[in-house]
């Protein structure tokens, strides 16, 4: 029995290391956004595949009103995003995954904390599970082609620069560093 | 033996993926893309808190979802393990290993075909919702087919298959037709002015076999088809927003209402409106008998068709969010709701640089002013009823009893590019008796006060602490509780954290127990690594930058998660 379970965790790690380098090995060119339905904050329906922004790089970040690391991350990036815009373009999209229970209060949340992000409504996580995202906030850099380039998961204060390299380098079309 | 072949027959798959640079790459191969999660849990004993011998010592709850997709199709399928059981509180039936979620679907311009495992809702999920939660050990996904279709402004999806129940499926059968009109889409004119206009409606109905139940000395004819029609609003004019739901449900004898033959209604009704640094919304809800599962003898969140929103705030401070947070009671409940969210701008004499976020938020929910009718007397070998007196109960105008009430305000300041500090207080008021949230109290009307403190620090541009301090007084229930955290990231990769809750005024002095947890983390990008050691209380636990629902347990805790 002892044995089976260490072979278990042998495969598992083996999967995991695996797994890791497959997302090492890729380059610049990335998958491109799937296609799923999303609401804006109005209730028009948007499909995913069309988020654009006439080539420049596209932050798209997964959050909801009750994740506290969410929250900082995007208030921290609000003080800086005017000058992101400015000297790169980047246009942020945040996807707010809150359910029912919540979508009343996200353009209230957003606009209460005078945030100019580009805000859509995944309810049922659609969009989420196609982006393969666990847990929120998961930040994604996309590049003028629409293909997803880097991501990252969690928050952590700091974290906003290292994504801002990436948009720079993204945005002056230089290669990137996964890490 | 069978969980061998599964991961010698990946492990081999996955690595020649890794070689492939070809990998992601849509333009040629199509993309392969996924996630993974593994929580491992170490148990140890320890009666103070209440954590039972756990004789297998370590579990293991896994997943391994991948998904390959071209131009217009996607397939996907995830693999799952959950040995020698589920970790602590995640429902023993899930014990076992394998790949029960699978699908392929096709979309070719607006239309799409789905056949196999799907995830769907229409409209708030009244009628119908089926989604995943993993950390709680949810998952109701419908294995069938689907197709979804819009042609200028109108959204139509339709659904048919099973529900799933552990490692098989419902024993009844879900069909459902949802359309959705949108008219800003119709008339562009309208959306010119920004208006948009949307009606809605739906009709699912459950056909599960078997027309009769005894019950003691009575035999029930049951219903085999129930259904449930829904019809839905929502109007946006600039600023305003406002948006309705009314569901009704034919009726649907079952363990959970008792086997009564009321019909069942929901309702919900919200209004928002904001603008530059304000926004505020409120929210109003009831729930008459609208428990709607795929099989009528099943309870707790067993093959559940339908989704009942929450009318409260959704809380993460840890004592606010886990020790008594509100259930929804799809028996019967009405409450109200109001929340405000504002900001005194940046500049200005009392916001400073930064400016000061404020939410203030409040709710509260009764039960139904029901009359019990004859049934609520049904004692085996009583003289017989009739249909009729199984209408279960009448409903009057007025409120029930009161079931939970909450204030809170929260208010947050970044004094400078080093310094935030959030405050958070909180006033409720919970009975146990209907929650049925924590253990049975002898003293379950709980009134508690909540204050939080919470500072962090930014000790340069990758270096940050961050301190907690939360306090629950109460007289009631297991009395207050204190709790501190410290936190400390370097960015973009490490943490660590260190925490601690004491129950100091729980009435059995033995029972005034501390709960030391130390966790640390690894970030590689997209994956990440966290390990704790230490006695975990059941709730929400949000630390190090994500949140996650975790069981009562001592012992140490390994977990990954990855995308890629």
């Amino acid at each position: 029995m002892k044995n089976e379970k260490t072979s278990i965790m042998k495969q598992v790690f083996t999967i995991l290391i695996a797994l890791i380098s497959v997302s090492v090995s890729a380059q610049n060119s990335g998958f491109k956004i799937p296609a799923v339905a999303v609401k804006d904050i109005n209730g028009k329906t948007v499909q995913t595949d069309i988020f654009n922004n006439n080539g420049k790089p596209m932050i798209i970040n997964f959050w909801a009103t009750w994740c506290k690391p969410c929250i900082l991350e995007l208030s921290t990036i609000a003080d800086e995003y005017e000058e992101w815009i400015e000297e790169t373009g980047v246009k942020l999209i945040a996807i707010s995954i809150d359910d029912s229970r919540n979508t009343a209060k996200v353009a209230p949340f957003v606009n209460g904390r005078g945030w100019t992000y580009e805000v859509y409504l995944d309810p049922n996580e659609d969009f989420k599970r196609a982006m393969n995202v666990n847990n929120p906030p998961h930040t994604f850099v996309v590049n003028g082609n629409g293909e997803v380039v880097w991501q990252h998961i969690a928050y952590q204060p700091g974290d906003e620069k290292a994504l801002y390299e990436v948009v720079k380098k993204v945005a002056a079309g230089l290669p990137i560093d996964k890490y | 033996m069978k969980l061998k072949k599964v991961f010698a027959a990946l492990a081999p798959l996955a690595l020649a993926l890794s070689s492939n640079a070809q990998i992601g790459n849509e333009n040629t191969w199509g993309s392969l893309t996924g996630n993974a999660g593994i929580d491992m849990q170490y148990y140890t004993k320890d009666p103070a808190i209440g954590a039972p011998e756990v004789p297998d010592r370590l579990r293991m709850n896994s997943f391994l979802y991948l998904q390959y997709k071209k131009g217009g199709f996607t397939a996907g399928a995830r693999y799952e393990m959950y040995l020698p059981k589920p970790l602590l509180g995640i429902d023993e039936s899930f014990t076992g290993q394998g790949v029960r979620f699978r699908f392929a679907s096709y979309k070719y311009k607006t239309l799409e075909v789905t056949a196999g495992s799907f995830y769907e809702q229409f409209g708030n999920g009244l009628a119908f919702r089926s989604y995943e939660a993993r950390s709680l050990g949810f998952d109701n996904f419908v294995d069938g087919f689907r197709v979804k279709y819009d042609i200028k402004g109108v959204y139509v999806k339709g659904i048919f298959g099973r529900v799933r129940d552990f490692w098989d499926f419902s024993p009844g059968t879900v069909r459902g037709i949802d359309a959705e009109i949108n008219f800003s889409e119709m008339f562009p004119k309208m959306a010119e002015k920004n208006v948009n206009f949307t009606i809605g409606g739906n009709f699912v109905s459950k056909y599960q076999p078997g027309t009769e139940k005894v019950i003691g000395a009575e035999t029930l004819i049951l219903p085999q088809n129930v259904g449930v029609a829904s019809g839905r609003t929502g109007l946006t004019v600039g600023k305003f927003n406002l948006n309705g739901e009314f569901a009704y449900k034919f009726n649907d004898p079952s363990s959970a209402n008792q086997y009564i033959y009321r019909p069942g209604t929901a309702a919900l009704l919200s209004a928002s409106f904001f603008t530059k640094n304000f926004g505020m919304s409120v929210g109003a809800k009831r729930i008459d008998n609208f428990d709607f599962r795929s099989d009528r003898e099943v309870n707790l969140n067993r093959q559940l068709i339908n989704w009942i929103p929450m009318l409260n705030k959704q809380h993460t401070y840890n004592l606010a969010a886990s020790i008594y947070p509100y259930a929804v009671q799809p028996l019967g409940e009405q409450g109200l709701q109001a929340d405000i969210q504002f900001s005194i701008p940046k500049g200005s004499k009392l916001g400073g640089k930064y400016g000061i976020d404020i939410n203030i938020n409040a709710s509260i929910v009764y039960g139904l002013d029901t009359t019990a009718r004859k049934m609520n007397t049904l004692v085996e070998g009583s003289d017989s009823l009739t249909i009729a007196d199984r209408y279960g109960y009448s409903v009057g105008a007025g409120l029930g009893k009161e079931y939970y009430r909450d204030f809170n305000i929260e208010i947050t300041k970044k004094f400078n590019k080093k310094w935030k500090l959030s405050l958070m207080y909180m006033n409720l008021y919970a009975d146990l008796n209907v929650l049925t949230i924590s253990q049975l109290s002898n003293d379950p009307f709980v009134h508690a006060n909540i204050g939080v403190v919470d500072l962090a620090w930014r000790v340069n541009t990758n270096h940050a602490l961050r301190m907690e301090v939360q306090g629950l007084f109460t007289k009631q229930d297991q009395g207050g509780w204190v709790m501190g955290l410290i936190e400390y990231t370097f960015a973009p990769k490490f943490y660590v954290s260190v925490m601690n809750q004491y129950n100091f005024g729980h009435p059995n002095q033995a029972r005034r127990v501390n709960y030391p947890l130390i966790s640390t983390g690894y970030n590689l990008g997209s994956h990440r690594f966290t390990l704790a050691y230490g006695r975990q209380r059941a709730g929400v636990l949000c630390i190090g930058g994500v949140c996650r629902a975790v069981p009562a347990a001592n012992g140490l805790t390994f977990s990954y998660v990855g995308s890629f």
